[in-house]
């Protein structure tokens, strides 16, 4: 039981983390340019990174393969000029795990930035700081406590994805198929023992993450 | 050293809109620049930081022009060297006294032109009754001695200027008395010109060789108080101030 559970749990892990690291690099740039800069349609721009967050994962997933599908727009591209579709791969995984995670770092960076006070870098400034030193010594560090917190929610809402994943990558044992989709398929074949031991790997995993996340966005004292 | 400021900018805040045209020139020590909230002081004080951008106009300083809209000239505040003491400070609550102290140091340690940072870092908090504070973080400070370690801050890197905005107000009122003297000490032992705005009438009589008094975004008065010591000064602030603000069915 435990070798059934050790490879959907790796290829959990593995679409989790790439997921995540994509989602905090653009998730994070994101909420940096929100807060920073006004702009017309700012707000709509916020709507539409939200937006996954609370569309039903079929839609998205539906969504994703008009981008990315061997006939999608980004997806044919791709295919016709370096032979790579996404369709049924653990790639596709990542893509999907992306979406959903994405809104969580997005919300919480955006939040991160706009709580740095503007004149902590107008001092930084006038004792000769460029700006990019401005960035790294001032803005990250007031802000990275509220982008990690939201780095963690992502990993655990990567873990757990579910209904874009299924139509993009699909269920492909060993390939493509995540816990969550293994316990779909270990409950649907009878496999109750099974399923009940995927259910609590999964449950233990996500707890860790929030409790980590929790104590991250505790305020200091 | 001559301070020269012509500048005109327009704050919008919701529909309010509010014109800024400020010119003065002075060639004293400490300048005070005197006003109620809402007369264009602060805003003045951040354009020649280079924080907030003027219309138009022309800031020189020592005869170095900061910015000059005719010229095309906008130097921004990292080259500037103007030192700025914030309203609340702004220290940064992340590093410790000796990190703020010593922040303004390493952009400039490029050619070795300052070797020994970590030294120079200590003979400021050693000249400013810091040292025992070194590893402290700033919300373990109280108002003073804040104040004393954003002076370290902005002094080490011997800016040409000093701008502070209402360096008292965050303090106690029985520690004022005692803050402003210090700030005169550490004027006088630095050399460094500064500007100070305030709308306490108390700083103006202590500090100011020369009063500018702002009024709804223009210069209401300017005048030199260096030949006026004492009794003389307090006479010549308070009748300045009278005039301008009369109490309402006035005496």
């Amino acid at each position: 039981m435990l070798g059934q559970a050790i490879i959907p749990l790796a290829l959990t892990l593995k679409v989790a983390a790439w997921a995540t690291l994509a989602a905090l690099l653009t998730g994070a740039l994101m909420g940096c340019v929100l807060a920073r800069y006004s702009f017309r349609g700012r707000e709509v721009l916020d709507a539409l990174c939200t937006l996954p967050m609370v569309m039903p994962p079929t839609v998205l997933g539906y969504y994703l393969i008009v981008l990315v599908g061997r006939r999608g727009w980004i997806g044919e591209w791709l295919w016709e000029n370096f032979g790579i579709s996404l369709m049924f791969t653990w790639q596709g995984a990542v893509v999907a795990a992306t979406v959903v995670a994405f809104p969580l770092v997005f919300k919480s960076a955006r939040a991160a930035f706009e709580g740095v006070d503007r004149q902590l870098e107008n001092a930084a400034r006038t004792l000769g700081a460029s700006e990019a030193r401005v960035l790294l010594r001032i803005t990250l560090p007031l802000a990275w406590r509220g982008i990690l917190a939201g780095t963690m929610l992502a990993f655990a809402r990567a873990m757990g994805e579910f209904g874009a994943t299924l139509m993009i990558a699909g269920n492909i044992p060993g390939r493509t198929q995540t816990l969550s989709l293994a316990v779909f398929d270990a409950v649907q074949a009878g496999q109750d023992d099974l399923a009940n031991f995927l259910v609590i790997v999964t449950s233990v995993v996500c707890v860790l993450v929030l409790v980590g996340a929790g104590k991250l966005l505790r305020p200091r004292l | 050293m001559k301070i020269r400021i012509d500048l005109r900018k327009t704050l919008r805040s919701g529909d309010r809109e509010f014109a800024l045209a400020i010119g003065f020139e002075v060639e004293h020590e400490r300048t005070v620049v005197f006003g109620p909230s809402g007369s264009g002081k602060s805003v003045t004080l951040q354009c020649i930081a280079g924080l907030l951008r003027p219309e138009a106009g022309r800031i020189e300083i020592g005869g170095r022009v900061l910015f000059d809209s005719a010229a095309g000239i906008d130097l921004p505040p990292q080259q500037r060297n103007v030192g700025f003491l914030f309203q609340d400070y702004a220290l940064f609550p992340h590093l410790s006294v000796e990190a703020n102290v010593g922040f303004g140091l390493h952009q400039r340690s490029g050619r070795g032109r300052e070797r020994d940072i970590p030294g120079r870092v200590r003979r400021f908090l050693r000249q400013f009754e810091i040292e025992a504070l070194a590893g402290s973080l700033p919300r373990d400070l109280s108002g003073g001695q804040r104040q004393r370690v954003a002076l370290a801050r902005a002094l080490i890197r011997e800016p040409a200027l000093l701008l502070l905005d209402e360096p008292l107000s965050a303090l106690d009122p029985l520690l004022r008395e005692r803050v402003r003297v210090e700030l005169l000490e550490v004027q006088g032992r630095f050399g460094v010109p500064m500007v100070v705005i305030t709308h306490d009438p108390q700083d103006v009589e202590a500090l100011a060789d020369h009063l500018v008094v702002l009024d709804r975004g223009r210069v209401a008065r300017s005048l030199p108080l260096r030949d006026a010591p004492g009794e003389a000064r307090h006479r010549r602030v308070a009748a300045t101030l009278a005039d301008l603000y009369p109490l309402p069915g006035g005496a």
